[in-house]
């Protein structure tokens, strides 16, 4: 193949008219601002990050009902109008209440679970043990898959064929699969002492069903970066091989990584979901949206928008999530060919 | 075409390059592919050596293989009295600070992630050369030299910066090691005219002030000329020709040295248009060369030995040598020299 | 004479004028505000002759052509100006009337041969789309054509090529074939754009030599954009430098190398090495870089880097004038230069070596 030897033709051309012997400097450096949806999606985040440490304070005392359950969110009323728990004992109201029509207050908008428990303060209790399961899981695998990836994309022959393989067949699992057996192994279902195990092994869980997405990403943009001559120039001038990874390497992977990272936050909350379906979700002890999700979906034919309220936060979340992502990755993205 | 043959070496060289062999797997099959084929050549010391070649003959090849940027498969790399092959690891990492390279995109030569400044500390970072003061210094040094803003470099990326003033950073980087020898990939052929001559002038002045030595890799032949000491022409893997650019440009001995001059368009409209030397034909393709001297396909002058036997080089006057069966008269008779080279 | 040939020789004046462009501006939408790529640009072309537009990186050479092709992108470019194709008024023209012009009356030759060919189609395909599409051909004659095209832009074994995908061809043999497609349906006017830059220098001379010869033949108008002042001098009858998205200097070939008027042309010539130079010749480089054309200088766009710059140069922008000597040699500059060609390179060479 000829070499191509093109001199560039921009459409615009660097914005320094200084000129004297010695050139003076660069163009300004333009920054890329967030913009406003970028701003949004981080309000919402950041929304629920508060949400997570206040929620818990807002929780009124425990109550045994009728059944002989420990269930929360009852109380005396004390609260925010929306978060006035409904007082399980009136069984009457509850069952009117089950169907989310309010008593003329502004209460249970989004209805109570058939153990009375009101949806939306569910929710926000919830959102401590999801946010953590996702962040700690994606995480995990962003380190572990990013190391892998960077290793194998570096060094690539043997070391690469290995890693792969090894990618390719945990990838070759269903997710929901593997995370169940997973989750098993870490607490049974029937161990009631294995409850304490069972969040983080949710975590491990999500980590590994994620870590050969998050590697294979990592490993392709490696393999990118590694071919540009600043990494030849690298190599020339003498640095050693995990300098380079980490220098010169790494700081160009870790937007796109990045970004897969959030998309994959969505993903582990709507996989926690599934898990809590399954009956593989958070213990009872804990709350978690997916368990919310779950609960609710007992009733769904007859009361579907009992999983309305956390099945939104999910979406939404989601969404502000991939959103997010993507914005930050543009923001970061250094554009290389000013010319 | 040369098979080399060695007469060309001289002794006491700074850089010497004997029976040099690069070959490449050939993806999908068994094959390999010999992009450098059984080359030699030597560099005095600050001497520039232009290696000009059309697509495929292996020049940048060359460059990246003395440098050991993969080692080559074979052949002998000696520099500064080091044995450079067969050097592998930490003592092949140790002699980096003294052979250095620049590339041909500028841009993408330094990392887009990095401050100007760090870009070309890194060096001095990497081998603990001096405090963090003397190396702040020795940088900004540099960069005045070359002439970028040295303040601006510390809150500035590559992206920010034009080609020509990139490859200004590339050439501060490669030279704040204090190396010996400087290989040039290409250096200006991504970069507009007006500022080829910006970087032209700045190597020589650089090579001045530094006491450098100086590979210079390009196709462009006025290009070559206008840098070098002493030039040398590849085809296909092998070397046609090496000498005084002077000379090889007026007078050259090797049929392809003298397509390649004439196809080089003027900017003289009365400059007479010849097609008397142009070339026709297509590159044969690497893989499979043609035997004995790999140019006779499209030689003008090519007959029977030239399919049968390859190329020594021989000398046909002071200080050039060409490889060829028939090489083109030259005006001045050619003493025959005693090789001052022992292989 | 073929369909093709009887096509050539059209309504238009034999030698007449072709191509026509007044006041001709372009200018980009961007985050930086609006780019001036190309400002108040006057050319003329006849038929059977070459122009050769010379400029560097941000010159607007490729923007002006893409403009009168009406391959600019559809949004965020405002276009000013007048352009008359062979006598019509084509200045309003939108995509489906330039359709009805593009392949058989203007073709473009592009810059890089190994992303300009389409690798999952073949040959033949590519090549005959056009001629069925366009001219109506049926299958065996637009094949038949193909064919001869490919012989007649000298690649060896056309019958093999046609059913053949570009996959493993040379840079030289791709560009053969894109310039078979552009000649394909018969065009009048040709712009090649930079077609040998990606090319070795030895199949650079091979490919210039087929488009002349293609032109001559077809009796053609070309446009041939490039940045080597080497290649225009040898092929084009007329030649136009560009700077900042202006042309700075225009002549016939011969006038413009013979008395150098504009410092940028000037410049240029003495920058760049020649064959012929001795070896360590000192080059006048030019310093600075061209001018944001997102605010455009007032002055002369040049002066910034000008060596004979004066108060006025920077505050008043010189308007193109013809030279006393000869009214076709237009220049924009204050202070011409008025020397030749070799006188400058004669000066760079004979300075002091290094």
């Amino acid at each position: 193949m000829p070499e191509l030897h093109i001199a560039p033709d921009p459409l615009m051309s660097p914005a320094d008219p200084e000129v004297a012997a010695i050139e003076s400097g660069p163009s300004a450096p333009t920054k890329r601002k967030l913009g406003v949806g970028g701003w949004i999606c981080a309000g919402w985040l950041i929304l629920l990050v508060v949400v997570s440490i206040f929620a818990p304070l807002l929780k009124a005392d425990p109550v045994v009902n009728d059944r002989g359950r420990v269930v929360e969110g009852c109380g005396t009323g004390k609260g925010l109008p929306i978060y006035d728990p409904f007082d399980c004992r009136d069984l009457q109201a509850k069952r009117a209440q089950t169907s989310g029509e309010g008593s003329g207050k502004f209460t249970h908008l989004a209805g109570v679970d058939s153990s009375g428990r009101d949806t939306f303060s569910q929710t926000l209790l919830g959102t401590r043990t999801t946010l953590l399961i996702a962040f700690f899981s994606i995480l995990a695998a962003t380190v572990v898959g990013g190391l892998l990836g960077l290793v194998s994309g570096y060094f690539g022959r043997k070391l690469d064929i290995v890693i792969t393989g090894v990618f390719d067949v945990m990838v070759a699992f269903p997710a929901l699969v593997l995370a169940l057996l997973i989750v098993t192994f870490f607490s049974p279902p029937d161990d009631p002492s294995g409850a304490a195990r069972r969040v983080p092994g949710i975590i491990i869980a999500l980590a590994i069903v994620a870590v050969p997405i998050l590697g294979r990403i990592a490993r392709a943009s490696t393999l990118t970066w590694a071919e540009r001559e600043f990494v030849t120039a690298a190599r020339a001038l003498g640095a050693k091989p995990f300098r380079i990874i980490f220098r010169d390497v790494l700081p160009n992977v870790a937007p796109a990584m990045m970004s897969i990272a959030m998309l994959g936050v969505g993903i582990v909350i709507v996989t926690e979901a599934s898990l809590a379906i399954l009956g593989l979700g958070v213990p009872d002890d804990t709350m978690s949206w997916g368990r919310v999700v779950a609960a609710g979906g007992a009733n769904f034919r007859t009361y579907p928008h009992l999983v309305f309220v956390p099945g939104v936060a999910i979406v939404i979340t989601v969404c502000a999530l991939n959103f997010l992502g993507d914005a930050l990755r543009q923001k970061f993205d250094v554009r290389e060919s000013a010319l | 075409m040369a098979g080399s043959g060695t007469a060309h070496l001289r002794d006491h060289a700074l850089l010497t390059v004997e029976n040099l062999v690069v070959e490449f797997p050939v993806k999908g099959s068994r094959d390999k592919v010999r992009a450098v084929s059984n080359i030699s050549f030597d560099i005095a010391e600050r001497e520039t050596l232009g290696l000009v070649g059309e697509s495929g003959c292996g020049k940048s090849t060359t460059g990246k293989a003395i440098m050991q940027l993969p080692p080559p498969t074979s052949g002998r790399v000696a520099f500064d009295d080091v044995e450079m092959t067969g050097l592998r690891g930490e003592g092949l990492r140790k002699m980096r600070p003294r052979m250095q390279m620049i590339f041909q995109d500028p841009i993408s030569s330094l990392n887009p992630r990095r401050t100007v400044h760090d870009i070309v500390a890194e060096p001095l970072r990497i081998w603990k050369r001096g405090s963090a003061e003397e190396q702040d210094r020795k940088v900004e040094e540099l960069l005045d030299a070359v002439g970028i803003d040295p303040q601006m470099a510390k809150v500035r990326r590559p992206h920010e910066y034009s080609g020509g003033q990139c490859q200004r950073i590339s050439i501060a980087r490669a030279v704040v090691t204090d190396p010996k020898v400087i290989i040039c990939d290409e250096p200006v052929s991504a970069l507009d005219v007006s500022v080829q001559a910006q970087i032209l002038n700045l190597l020589e002045d650089m090579k001045a002030r530094y006491g450098l030595t100086l590979v210079f890799i390009a196709h462009d032949l006025a290009v070559v000329k206008n840098v070098s000491d002493r030039v040398a022409v590849m085809y296909l893997g092998k070397l046609c020709e090496i000498g005084p650019p002077d000379r090889l440009f007026e007078h050259p001995a090797h049929p392809y040295t003298r397509a390649l001059i004439s196809s080089i368009p003027l900017p003289d409209p009365d400059a007479p248009v010849t097609n008397e030397f142009r070339l026709e034909g297509e590159l044969p393709s690497p893989l499979d060369p043609p035997s004995g001297c790999r140019f006779r396909t499209r030689c003008p002058l090519a007959q029977e030995l030239c399919s049968l036997a390859e190329p020594q080089m021989q000398a046909v006057a002071e200080d050039h040598y060409v490889a060829c069966h028939f090489p083109l008269e030259q005006p001045v008779a050619a003493p025959t020299l005693v090789s001052s080279h022992t292989p | 004479m073929t369909d093709l040939d009887e096509r050539q020789v059209r309504t238009s004046p034999v030698g007449g004028e072709l191509l026509r462009v007044e006041g001709l501006g372009v200018a980009f939408d961007t985050s930086r505000g609006q780019v001036h790529a190309v400002s108040d640009l006057s050319l003329s072309l006849q038929r059977g002759k070459t122009l050769g537009i010379v400029g560097e990186s941000g010159s607007g050479k490729s923007v002006t052509s893409k403009a009168i092709m009406g391959l600019l992108p559809r949004s965020g470019v405002t276009k000013v100006g007048r352009i008359v194709y062979d006598g019509t008024d084509i200045s309003a023209y939108g995509q489906n009337e330039y359709r009805e012009l593009w392949g058989t009356e203007m073709a473009m030759v592009f810059q890089d041969p190994m992303t300009s060919l389409n690798p999952v189609m073949r040959i033949g395909k590519q090549l005959t789309e056009g001629l069925r599409t366009r001219l109506g051909m049926d299958k065996q004659t637009a094949k038949e054509t193909a064919i001869s095209l490919l012989a007649a832009v000298r690649i060896p074994a056309p019958e093999r090529r046609f059913k053949e995908y570009p996959g493993r061809l040379s840079g030289g043999m791709r560009q053969r074939i894109v310039i078979a497609m552009a000649l394909a349906c018969g065009p009048k006017l040709l712009f090649a754009d930079e077609p040998t830059t990606a090319l070795d220098v030895t199949v650079q001379a091979q490919i210039l030599d087929l488009l002349e010869d293609q032109q001559r033949d077809r009796f053609m108008g070309m446009v041939l954009v490039t940045h080597d002042l080497g290649v225009v001098a040898g092929r084009a009858d007329d030649i136009a430098v560009m700077y900042a998205g202006r042309i700075v200097e225009t002549a016939p070939t011969r006038s413009l190398f013979a008395h150098v008027q504009h410092p940028y042309t000037e410049a240029l010539l003495r920058s760049i090495p020649k064959v012929d130079y001795p070896s360590h010749t000192r080059l006048d480089a030019i310093a600075g870089r061209p001018p944001d054309l997102a605010n455009p200088p007032q002055g002369c766009p040049f002066a910034p880097r000008c060596r004979y710059a004066t108060e006025m140069c920077h505050q008043v922008r010189p308007e193109l004038t013809p030279m006393p000597g000869d009214p076709q040699h237009l220049f924009a500059c204050h202070h011409p230069v008025d020397a030749s060609a070799e006188e400058l390179t004669t000066e760079v060479a004979e300075k002091e070596r290094v």
